[in-house]
């Protein structure tokens, strides 16, 4: 009692001590009740989202004004390398609907469920970013009332971009896969050896992905491709992650990891698509 | 209305830094706006006011982009309180001094919201990267620290003069 009291007119301790009690309460019950936290989250996003929407479109535009000033000396070269790209594309699509109509016949005699690799997307805006330098959550400006849950796969025209984190009526949280909490199955394109593609987690550098759990005889080089397995449901089968920088053995000997260049630039991302499920195929 | 201006200033610096913070990154970092402000706050007005902005930006922060309250709220408040509560005897005003108390505070900050995410799980060994995004974005700090610092001072003359003083 006399300890009790000695502490309480002590005011120097009490304000620490009450801190301490109130924080590990508060991030108690917000952890492990997603709905308390959830009823500060969405008033907070719903009412700063137009404002930060507005922010980062003057943010794109200005950059893309700066951007496209040194551009007009390049653009007479430019467009005769698009068009050249163009014609080389238009060439390649017919191939590819050639092999799509091809491997759908054979997947149908052998009594294989028809794959589609047209997904139905939902366009997005990005409208902010995590200030903090640990982890990576980006604001996409559509959420609930667009059709968007939980855990579907956000991508660009480069590739994967992480997974929604969670949602609210008109936003989502985006967790990027150089997130060091994100974990996508992945598989090396040419090889098809599996594996989990973490964040940026030790060894790879800032903005790199450790892909781990490869089999320790996997023959990988530099330049592979890596896709989304679909393994694990969340993550479309396909889907571009990045590509092998370097690969090396676990110190155990027993698996290998190797360092992914995600296909993405994060710091550029303005705009992506988020996959609301697969298109039935023909 | 000194604390009106404060909050203010803080959503400023808040929407700033979280939708056009594209434009300042180096090496892979950002500097960190609103608890630069939290940290010059602190010198300038005590480590009371420098906690309560501080934990109003790390709330903010972990709502807008948390699973949870606490890494950020709770990081930003003790760095900003041990900040002021540091620079009580400080000579205010030298550039060197507040570089010095922005590295040292963002350093905490640090600290403090690895340990947090560490006990929660959202962070599984990050000891192992935690001097490469420590040090630089401490420097990176440290650098805007006089910029903010003037800031802060010009907020306060500003509310001195319109609200302390005039009326």
């Amino acid at each position: 009692m006399v300890f009790l009291r000695r502490l309480f007119k002590n005011r120097k301790w009490l304000i620490p001590v009450m801190f301490l009690i109130i924080s590990v309460s508060v991030v108690n019950i917000t952890l492990k009740r997603e709905y308390v936290f959830k009823s500060l989250e969405t008033p907070l996003l719903t009412a700063l989202s137009p404002v930060q929407k507005t922010l980062s479109d003057l943010g794109f535009t200005i950059r893309e004004t700066l951007n496209t000033i040194p551009q007009f000396f390049y653009l007479k070269q430019e467009n005769e390398a698009l068009k050249n790209q163009v014609a080389e594309l238009l060439q390649y699509k017919q191939n590819l609907v050639e092999y799509q109509k091809e491997n759908q016949e054979l997947r149908s005699l052998l009594g294989f469920r028809n794959r589609s690799f047209q997904y139905d997307l939902e366009a997005a805006e990005v409208i902010a970013r995590d200030p903090g330098n640990w982890f990576n959550v980006i604001t996409i400006d559509k959420g609930e009332s667009h059709g968007i849950e939980k855990d579907m796969a956000v991508i660009t025209d480069k590739g994967l971009v992480g997974y929604i984190l969670s949602t609210t009526s008109n936003t989502s949280k985006v967790m990027l896969i150089t997130d060091e909490r994100s974990s996508v199955s992945a598989m090396i394109q040419r090889t098809r050896d599996n594996g989990v593609v973490k964040g940026t987690i030790d060894p790879a550098p800032n903005g790199y992905l450790k892909m781990v759990f490869l089999p320790h005889d996997a023959n990988l080089v530099k330049g592979d491709i890596v896709i989304s397995s679909g393994l694990g449901g969340l993550i479309p089968k396909g889907i571009v992650i990045g590509e092998v920088e370097e690969a090396n053995k676990e110190s155990y000997e027993l698996m290998q990891y190797a360092i992914i260049k995600p296909s993405v630039d994060f710091l550029k991302l303005e705009r992506v698509f988020v996959i609301k499920g697969e298109k039935e195929a023909n | 209305m000194r604390s009106v201006c404060y909050v203010l200033v803080l959503g400023a610096l808040f929407l700033v830094q979280t939708t056009l913070s594209n434009f300042i990154w180096i090496f892979g970092l950002k500097p960190d706006l609103p608890l630069v402000f939290a940290l010059c706050t602190a010198v300038v007005n005590g480590e009371k006011a420098g906690a309560a902005i501080g934990l109003l930006n790390g709330f903010l922060e972990d709502i807008f982009f948390g699973r949870f309250i606490g890494a950020n709220t709770i990081a930003k408040t003790i760095a900003a309180y041990l900040v002021g509560y540091g620079s009580h005897n400080l000579y205010k005003g030298r550039t060197i001094i507040t570089m010095v108390l922005a590295f040292f505070g963002t350093f905490m900050f640090n600290f403090f919201f690895v340990i947090v995410a560490y006990l929660t799980g959202e962070l599984v060994n990050p000891w192992h990267q935690f001097f490469s995004i420590t040090i630089p974005s401490s420097l990176l700090n440290m650098f805007i620290s006089p910029l903010i610092y003037r800031g802060v001072v010009k907020v306060e003359r500003f509310i001195d003069y319109y609200f302390d003083i005039k009326y």
